[in-house]
């Protein structure tokens, strides 16, 4: 049995004290960000669960009534939301990869020095910078199967009028381009501040190897900017299954259903229909979709992470 | 100064008291009465509208010289949006204090009880009997703003190039002066609404086709969506859709800047938007023919009620203002932005306007026999019934499915989802 001394009792007390003390100062200075995310993520997110769970209306968001599942049983028995969800993967994965290519292929060409290279930046990176209802509208204007610019450029080919945002063969395809051309910028920028962290000397070794210009892509510059890739490859991911301005206003999710993504169904649920039982219910579905993608990427990190040795 | 654990409590426990003590001020009070004044917000998307929304708002500005303790404020956004943006904002408790609904929100936002009563306001007033209908459990909880009807129209100057004398009176001959029109002046045939994007406004213009041939979505107690009636309006709207006469893929706003431009020769529309389009266009109102719908039978009209907020700050004095609207002083004030609509009292056209606008009478006199937009018995589903039909005409205009195959599949559809 330990017997300790008054002093040292005395002692160790005041010091618990002083060390409560100073875990309160810091407990205090994160309290504000907890706060905010509890009021503004949290407390939202578990309304939409409560919701999900009920036959809340619109026009009376708090007088739904418990149902149970029945809103998710409707779901998962619908044609219509597993077509919804796979226009979100389709448009997801197309966004993606496209974007992915098309900006790493234009940081590669931007990080060598020539003449006019800052005016051929800023160009690149203006449909980032654009508005996106500025964008939409733009394109709705070169979608137009009479006055727009594309059928009047593809007519002098010889190709007929194609009904870009009225035909459901084309709808998702239109949706696609508008959306690629907006958010690659996004991707060129990150890749081309990732190349900057490749060494020179790499080059050099590769040059002095007789290595062409694809080999020491694939000897030296991919493997520095996988990373980046990784993490920019999932943002995009995250952010396209969450995007509704673009699709929304190019084709309000038609037509025929063609562009009615996830989240464009929740708007129409819960804002043409009024349900926003149902509309909640394909919203935790949708976030549902989103953690499995950032689960098994972090889970394909680690262990990519544990393979090379520095875990 | 040092942050101990009785020190936060201690001010915790205080900005708590202050809270309530804020809170209970706040809910405290009843609403002032109307001669006490105030601001009263007055939200409605036709404020945007050139032209026309400044007269509608110059002719409310009315009241504030007969209560001149009053001040009115407008908030509008697009039609597009107005819809949604006042749902969520009334049903959050919030929203403005007066304000003009179309019928279907109407019936939702009744049942939700939301609409101020008025029968005390409006007990010497000179309602006619379009107001009936906006009555729930005995009350008015709403007046007409508006009631627009549907017709054909025509660009005369268009008419005149193509060497047309005449209006179509059905929907072939609509197709063949729509191909002359093209021929003669490379303007084009004919257009109304055909987007999912533009739903809120495009499945009541659709109405006109299942109803010209006799059609409705309900017989009062069950829905009726794949009648052969409405099979042959959807036909109907197809063949149009396929003539190669309509501007696919303009939506609203751009084909009637082609009308008011001389771009487009002939438009069913509502008597609302034909006034819109004497203004800051290229025509006039002389320079516009009118005649009945292409069809057998008589269309849709759209009810606009004006109603006041349940929740409003200002109760009372909306209600003031609700009676001065449907005073003589208030109808008169409004009627030349409101056109050749029907209003909540039967004041009448003036001369000046007849003769500026001939193509009024033509909506006036369709007032008699159009039918609501409302589903008959679903008045609150309607919206959500016309989701899954216009999908299905969606289906059959871009994708070319089978009218009476696609009808079937909506009526099956909006069977299961009424649960």
């Amino acid at each position: 049995m330990t017997v300790s001394s008054p002093a040292a009792a005395l002692a160790s007390g005041s010091s618990r004290r002083t060390r409560r003390r100073r875990d309160l100062g810091k407990y205090l200075f994160i309290l504000p960000a907890v706060l905010y995310l509890l009021v503004f993520t949290a407390a939202p997110l578990l309304q939409g669960l409560w919701i999900s769970f009920t036959d809340a209306k619109l026009i009376n968001p708090n007088g739904g009534e418990f149902i149970g599942a029945e809103n998710y049983t409707y779901l998962f028995g619908s044609n219509a939301f597993w077509d919804s969800l796979t226009t979100t993967v389709v448009y997801t994965f197309v966004t993606v990869v496209f974007a992915l290519v098309l900006g790493t292929a234009a940081a590669l060409a931007l990080n060598r020095a020539f003449r006019g290279r800052t005016v051929i930046r800023a160009l690149l990176t203006f449909p980032y910078a654009m508005p996106t209802v500025a964008a939409a509208l733009i394109f709705i204007w070169i979608f137009n199967p009479t006055s727009g610019a594309l059928n009047k450029a593809i007519g002098v080919l010889g190709i007929g009028q194609i009904g870009w945002l009225t035909d459901p063969d084309y709808g998702l395809t239109s949706v696609l381009i508008t959306t690629v051309w907006k958010v690659f910028p996004f991707v060129m920028l990150v890749v081309l501040a990732a190349l900057q962290s490749v060494p020179d000397e790499l080059y050099e070794a590769s040059r002095i190897d007789g290595a062409d210009g694809l080999s020491t892509f694939r000897a030296v510059v991919l493997p520095h900017i996988m990373p980046t890739l990784s993490i920019v490859g999932l943002l995009m991911t995250i952010w396209s299954i969450r995007r509704f301005e673009i699709i929304y206003l190019l084709t309000g999710g038609g037509p025929s259903e063609a562009t009615n993504t996830l989240v464009v169904n929740v708007y129409r649920r819960a804002f043409s229909e009024q349900d926003l039982g149902t509309a909640a219910a394909i919203g935790i579905l949708g976030l549902v979709l989103s953690l499995v993608v950032t689960v098994v990427f972090f889970l394909a990190d680690r262990r990519q992470s544990r393979r090379e040795g520095t875990a | 100064m040092k942050f101990t654990t009785r020190r936060v409590k201690h001010g915790a426990a205080v900005a708590a008291v202050l809270s309530l003590t804020a809170g209970m001020a706040a809910c405290s009070g009843s609403s002032p009465a109307a001669s006490d004044g105030g601001t009263l917000v007055v939200a409605n998307y036709q404020f945007l509208e050139p032209g026309r929304g400044d007269q509608l708002w110059n002719g409310l500005l009315g009241y504030e010289e007969f209560n001149d303790k009053a001040t009115l404020e407008q908030t509008a956004s697009p039609y597009l949006q107005y819809v949604d943006k006042l749902n969520t904002e009334l049903g959050a408790g919030g929203g403005p204090d007066v304000f003009v609904v179309q019928e279907a929100q109407f019936a939702t936002l009744a049942e939700a009880g939301l609409l101020e009563p008025l029968n005390d306001v409006l007990a010497d007033s000179d309602l006619n009997s379009l107001n009936e209908g906006l009555k729930v459990d005995g009350d008015q909880v709403g007046v007409i703003w508006e009631q627009v009807t549907y017709a054909l129209i025509g660009n005369k100057n268009l008419m005149e190039q193509a060497g047309i004398d005449a209006l179509p009176t059905d929907v072939d001959e609509l197709i063949a002066a729509g191909q002359q029109i093209q021929e003669a002046t490379n303007a084009d045939g004919f257009a109304v609404r055909h987007l999912m994007s533009e739903f809120d406004s495009w499945w009541m213009d659709y109405n006109v086709f299942p109803y010209g041939f006799g059609g409705s979505w309900s017989d009062g107690s069950e829905l009726t969506i794949d009648s052969p009636e409405n099979i042959a309006g959807l036909e109907a709207y197809k063949k149009i859709y396929d003539a190669g006469i309509m501007p696919i893929g303009d939506d609203a706003s751009t084909f009637r800047t082609k009308f008011k431009e001389n771009q487009l020769a002939f438009m069913i529309e509502n008597n609302g938007a034909t006034l819109s389009f004497t203004e800051g266009g290229q025509i006039s109102g002389t320079d516009i023919v009118s005649g009945p719908l292409p069809f057998t039978d008589p269309g849709q009209h759209q009810r606009i009620v004006f109603a006041v907020n349940k929740n409003s700050d200002n109760v009372e004095l909306a209600k003031d203002f609700i009676r001065w609207f449907v005073s003589e002083e208030g109808q008169t004030a409004i009627r030349p932005g409101l056109g050749a609509s029907t209003l909540a009292t039967d004041v009448p056209l003036s001369d000046e306007f007849q003769s500026a606008h001939p193509w009024a009478p033509t909506f006036l006199d369709q007032a008699a026999t159009s039918r609501s937009n409302l589903v008959e018995g679903f008045e609150t589903d309607t919206k959500a019934i016309m989701q899954i039909v216009m999908r299905a005409v969606e289906r059959v205009i871009t994708k070319g499915d089978d009218p009476a195959q696609a009808l079937a599949e909506a009526q099956s559809e909006a069977q299961t989802s009424l649960r």
